[in-house]
């Protein structure tokens, strides 16, 4: 837990240092690109695990009231690479509660549903109609619930606007297999929004 | 016609005692029944396990007929390699009955008593991990009594052990997980399986031996001249060219992924609970030999055999042995489950039977395949015993 923690406390340091005067001019979509370390594990343990198992991800938002970025609703695709535990595609959308802490920081609180794509960490077998067939590393898709916290600075230079953040997503996975019917996943975020 | 093509498609990858084995094979055809009357019968079933989708399962019968073994479908599906008799199996929780003969001969030789508490037999840097760890004694490991929480079904470990499955554990690191937990329940007051007092009775022969894994070896392995029969600390230790892959329905749904890495790490650290790999007629050797006091004294059989009741108040565990009842009859002895494997082996003392079965598909989570399993069982147990 310390490494995140540590983490989140630098980036606000830096955050409230950054704090600059220019007014931030909210756009609906942005480009949201993130690197994505996922690991199969409850949350905030075995943070180094997240650091094995690289992704990337991309979406974009629309702001609840059309102006304001303090609620948006975000819908991200993301990729990761696992190979203990087999590779994922995650589709989820979160509403996102985003409070300023001041004109060019913030932090976030979001929650929402996805679908992931899990597929196994290594070549699996179907028996039909007697004989033995691979089917490669196919998978299984499941429900997903992400909930999150993020803490990001807005960055202003004369072509670009962006909005840099980390994130710690924890995912509670919805029937994993019958035995165990809801897995937890973690995923630590580190990405900009492009406006 | 087509059903005939399937039987006949089984019948190809049958293979019983007439089959030639490779080198690695510990089979005296010598010892077997040529003509064992249930065979057919037996192989039909086996057959019937693995068409629908088990990779493949051994069996050994020890009856008044003699000996009998056989296997049917594949013990690796990527190579097509035809599961033998000989091939060696994890047999999973099984170990448990070795490690409690193990403890059962030390009380013998007046180096444990079973009644002390297990502070008495263990370094305080083990019992501490343990909630009032004084006022268990070894006999409420034995007979899962303790109220000692279980290690292996903390979610912390499941998830580490998943996302990490080639990580090496220490016995302690098992412990960790239950550090300061509180006991289920008071000690002595219940039964509750746990895996956790057999890892406690390996470190118990630790302290006492000097190393029980060796001393498993000693006094029964060699003893009893299992020759295929492999426990932590072996030469090459379960790089075995003729243990099976594992096979492991992940997501419940009748896709089989090759868990063999998880799985083989998985055993290679377990101590006491788990951990030794053997053939079909060695298992049956084995517990032969303990139910005809080859292994034990009598007095410590006897002590094996005093059950202890499950809720409904029926005799459910001894110590070390569990008391079974397959199709009306009952049944000494042990089953396994793991990741990658299944298996039983008992004893059915009014019929003077021994039985040993082993797959290599994971049995701890839930799987349709597993109820083909079970159906199955009971039904080779009627067949073997009708």
């Amino acid at each position: 837990m310390r490494p995140v923690c540590l983490s989140f406390i630098l980036l606000l340091c830096l955050i409230i240092e950054a704090s600059g005067q220019e007014q931030k001019t909210y756009t609906n979509f942005p480009i949201i690109i993130t690197l994505n370390f996922h690991a199969f594990a409850l949350p905030f343990r075995d943070i180094k695990a997240n650091f094995s198992n690289i992704g990337i991800g991309v979406g974009t938002e629309v702001s609840f009231t059309g102006s304001s970025s303090t609620g948006v609703q975000q819908v991200q695709a993301i990729w990761y690479h696992n190979k203990a535990m087999g590779n994922g595609l995650l589709l989820q959308t979160q509403s996102v509660w985003r409070p300023d802490f001041n004109s060019n920081a913030f932090g976030e609180i979001k929650g929402g549903v996805g679908y992931l794509y899990s597929f196994r960490p290594s070549e699996s077998y179907q028996q039909v109609n007697g004989k033995w067939i691979s089917v490669g590393r196919k998978g299984k898709g499941m429900l997903a619930i992400p909930v999150g916290i993020s803490a990001g600075i807005n960055s202003r230079s004369t072509n670009a606007y962006m909005s840099n953040f980390i994130s710690y997503q924890f995912l509670l996975v919805k029937n994993y297999n019958k035995s165990i019917p809801i897995v937890p996943e973690t995923l630590i975020q580190a990405g900009s929004a492009i406006h | 016609m087509k059903l005939a093509l399937i039987i006949l498609f089984f019948q190809i990858t049958l293979r019983t005692q007439a089959q030639e084995f490779p080198a690695y094979c510990n089979w005296n055809e010598e010892n077997s029944s040529k003509n064992y009357t249930k065979a057919n019968e037996l192989n039909t079933v086996l057959n019937n396990l693995v068409s629908h989708g088990v990779p493949g399962i051994a069996m050994a019968v020890y009856s008044s007929e003699g000996w009998w073994q056989s296997s049917a479908g594949f013990a690796k599906i990527e190579t097509q390699t035809l599961m033998q008799p000989c091939h060696l199996q994890y047999i999973q929780s099984i170990a448990k009955t070795y490690m409690a003969v193990a403890i059962l001969k030390l009380h013998e030789e007046g180096k444990i008593n079973l009644d002390d508490p297990i502070t008495k037999y263990l370094p305080q840097k083990i019992s501490d991990h343990i909630s009032n760890a004084y006022k268990i004694t070894i006999k409420m490991l034995l007979n899962h009594t303790s109220g000692i929480p279980e290690y292996n079904s903390q979610p912390v470990y499941i998830t580490y052990l998943l996302q990490h499955p080639a990580h090496y554990y220490e016995p302690e690191d098992y412990l960790k997980y239950i550090h300061d937990k509180p006991l289920d329940f008071t000690p002595g007051s219940k039964y509750s399986y746990r895996n956790t007092n057999y890892l406690l009775l390996s470190l118990v022969g630790d302290y006492i031996t000097g190393n029980h894994a060796n001393y498993i070896r000693e006094s029964i392995f060699k003893s009893l001249q299992l020759k295929q029969t492999f426990y932590s600390g072996d030469s090459g230790y379960l790089n075995y060219s003729n243990l099976v892959n594992s096979y492991w329905d992940r997501n419940s749904n009748g896709i089989l992924e090759n868990a063999s890495v998880l799985q083989n790490y998985n055993v290679k650290a377990l101590v006491g609970d788990d951990g030794i790999v053997t053939t079909p007629m060695e298992a049956v050797i084995f517990l032969k030999a303990l139910m005809e006091g080859k292994l034990i004294s009598n007095a410590s059989l006897e002590l094996m055999k005093s059950w202890v009741n499950d809720r409904k108040g029926n005799s459910t565990y001894g110590l070390g042995l569990d008391y079974a009842t397959f199709v009306g009859y009952k049944a000494f002895g042990h089953s396994g489950g793991g990741i990658g494997a299944g298996c039983q082996l008992y004893f059915f003392p009014d019929k003077n039977v021994f039985v040993f079965l082993g797959i290599n598909l994971g049995t701890v989570t839930e799987s349709p395949l597993n109820e083909i399993n079970a159906k199955t069982i009971d039904k080779i147990y009627s067949t073997i015993l009708n």
